[in-house]
């Protein structure tokens, strides 16, 4: 019965995040709360046969991934998906509480600029490596991509950026400077 | 996120950083993708603010790279979707609703598995008076079955409202409720809950106790006002913490025998799947197993007024047996000792079908036993001591019936065959 509580504060902690993470798949909003209730009804009634994970949000990432891809599968009308491409859309935005105001505006502009010429692939891996902070054994098997792949993803992206904006840097970097 | 050291000690930790990973010539690419940088930029700390700060000083780090990583790792940043609390709250609702019918439906299978279709319910009575209600406002049925648990125990269960659960490995359990709110279990105490009130984080389930006795266990268990229960195999009862005041109400999922102290201004109620039973203080025996076909009533002495949960209704005399098999009521005089010999360990059958009393003797020693319709429809008259252990029991059966058994692994076969059949 001690599972009980367990179970109702893993609710708490991650439902929030669950909903964050599946409504970057799709914009059906009841959609993802379904997946969700699915998600935690397996773990329910899989409790005794549950492996010990040391990861909780990321096994709940998977789990509700695999529960939005299974209900795309089965009603292609949900999303219009390009299996090849990632299913997810990042929409980026800079932080608020930069020293300088201006200096924040014009970089904002720049990273939206930047995001704009990388693949959806290369925002997912960057989604996952630097939002959710997730390991890459992680990003490994929730993209289903080897380690080498998510490093040339993320190193790419940065040549990227590098190669389109060589003024990137100088630009956008005052506020780190002003802060150190 | 895991630190490559601890980080108790940063200037060890920073030393560590410096010797094992020389960062000499890092161009942005390679930042990115190092933990401790990434780390450094998501939480810094003084240390590791400092610690890059000389890196690029000294030019071990290029400026230009170390600040092109550092804008990239940091000023990504995600628009999120969020429920409101309503849709949270709801969501959990309904998660919790649909968890409790899985339990259900599971426990639901268990039981079709262990037990065909056989007698089911019987309830005599010895004194008094007693009449039947029909579902009234928030009953205790539904509380029992949000409470039915996910396995069958092998043990008897005692489950505690306050999420506290006694397993009892002593084959007889003889529980008894104080009237201060103590709990003795086999003359020990084994809870004293008098704080339960008090207990900030009670919900509606923390006011009932359960009592779960598996295949082949039997119980006894007293309440605080007296009242007794001869707890049968594979029974499970629901019960409040304490009593309301205006009447006393069980939940029985099996068979019980109980002797209810009198108490006028406090009814009590037996509540089964199919029937209320309301008692002002008198003995009687209920049989009622939840997923047995067929539940029946008999009547010891005193008289009854029976109402179905389909509104049929009929009065009985002492040694009326009333058979319900969901549709009709149907009544027949019966020897009434029949069906409460079980509490004296003593099984008394009259003209009885043979697959009724193997189902009966499957659920009293918790063991599987499988027949086919040809054993099955056999009639056997007599009485077995249930004191005996079951291969005891069923020679006894195999000298008065053309049966015969064997071992399947667990389970116990039945099968016909052409010897002589001794006179019971």
């Amino acid at each position: 019965m001690g599972d009980e509580k367990a179970y109702a504060s893993i609710y708490e902690e991650y439902a929030q995040l669950m909903f964050s993470f599946g409504m970057r798949f799709t914009t059906n909003r009841e959609l993802v709360k379904d997946c969700i209730h699915d998600v935690f009804v397996k773990i329910y009634s899989n409790r005794s046969n549950l492996n010990t994970t040391t990861n909780i949000k990321f096994y709940l990432f998977v789990a509700l991934k695999n529960e939005l891809i299974n209900v795309f599968r089965k009603n292609i009308s949900f999303c219009s998906i390009d299996s090849t491409e990632s299913l997810l859309t990042v929409d980026y935005i800079t932080e608020d509480n930069l020293i300088d105001k201006e200096e924040a505006q014009e970089r904002n502009q720049k990273v939206i600029e930047i995001l704009k010429i990388l693949s959806p692939r290369q925002k997912e891996v960057l989604y996952y490596r630097y939002i959710e902070e997730l390991s890459f054994e992680e990003i490994e098997q929730l993209m289903h991509i080897n380690y080498q792949s998510i490093q040339n993803l993320i190193q790419r992206s940065i040549k990227k950026v590098r190669d389109t904006f060589p003024d990137f840097v100088t630009i956008s970097l005052l506020p780190f400077l002003l802060k150190v | 996120m895991v630190y490559i050291i601890n980080s108790e000690d940063p200037e060890l930790r920073i030393k560590y950083q410096m010797e094992k990973y020389s960062y000499s010539n890092y161009k942005a690419e390679e930042l990115v993708n190092d933990q401790f940088f990434l780390e450094s930029m998501k939480n810094p700390s003084r240390e590791s603010e400092l610690y890059w700060q000389e890196l690029v000083t000294k030019g071990i780090v290029s400026k230009v790279e170390f600040d092109l990583a550092k804008s990239f790792v940091t000023s990504l940043k995600v628009k999120s979707s969020k429920m409101s609390q309503d849709e949270l709250t709801e969501l959990w609702v309904n998660i919790e609703i649909t968890n409790k019918k899985q339990l259900k439906r599971k426990l639901k299978r268990l039981f079709t598995i262990s037990s065909a279709a056989c007698i089911a319910l019987f309830i005599t009575l010895s004194v008094s008076y007693y009449w039947v209600e029909n579902h009234p406002e928030q009953s205790i049925a539904s509380i029992a079955s949000a409470l039915k648990p996910l396995k069958n125990p092998t043990d008897v269960q005692l489950i505690l409202g306050n999420n506290k659960n006694i397993a009892i490995t002593d084959k007889d359990a003889n529980i008894e409720y104080g009237d201060k709110g103590d709990i003795k279990v086999n003359t020990q105490t084994v809870s004293s809950n008098n704080n339960q009130t008090a207990d900030e984080s009670a919900t509606v389930n923390d006011e009932y106790n359960q009592l779960i006795v598996p295949m082949g266990k039997r119980s006894t268990l007293t309440f605080s006002d007296g009242t007794k229960l001869w707890v049968n195999a594979g029974t499970r009862i629901v019960y409040p913490v304490e009593f309301k005041k205006e009447k006393r109400e069980i939940y029985v999922d099996g068979e019980i025998f109980l002797n209810v102290e009198p108490d006028k201004n406090r009814p009590f109620i037996v509540k089964t799947k199919k029937m209320d039973i309301r008692v002002l203080g008198t003995s009687f025996n209920v049989t009622a197993y939840e997923d047995d076909a067929v539940h029946s009533i008999v009547l010891v002495t005193g008289a009854v007024n029976v109402k179905t949960d389909t509104k049929k209704e009929v009065n009985m005399v002492p040694n009326n047996r009333v058979t319900f098999s969901g549709k009709e009521l149907d009544v027949k005089m019966v020897d009434a000792a029949l069906y409460t010999s079980w509490i004296d360990g003593l099984y008394l059958y009259n003209s009885e079908k043979l697959g009724t009393i193997l189902d009966r003797l499957s659920r009293y020693y918790g063991k599987e036993i499988v027949y086919d319709s040809n054993v099955a429809s056999l009639k056997c008259s007599g009485k077995l001591d249930l004191k005996d252990n079951i291969i005891d029991v069923l020679n006894g059966l195999c000298q008065t019936a053309p049966i015969d058994f064997k071992h399947k692994g667990e389970r116990i076969e039945f099968c016909l065959t052409n010897k002589p059949i001794l006179p019971m």
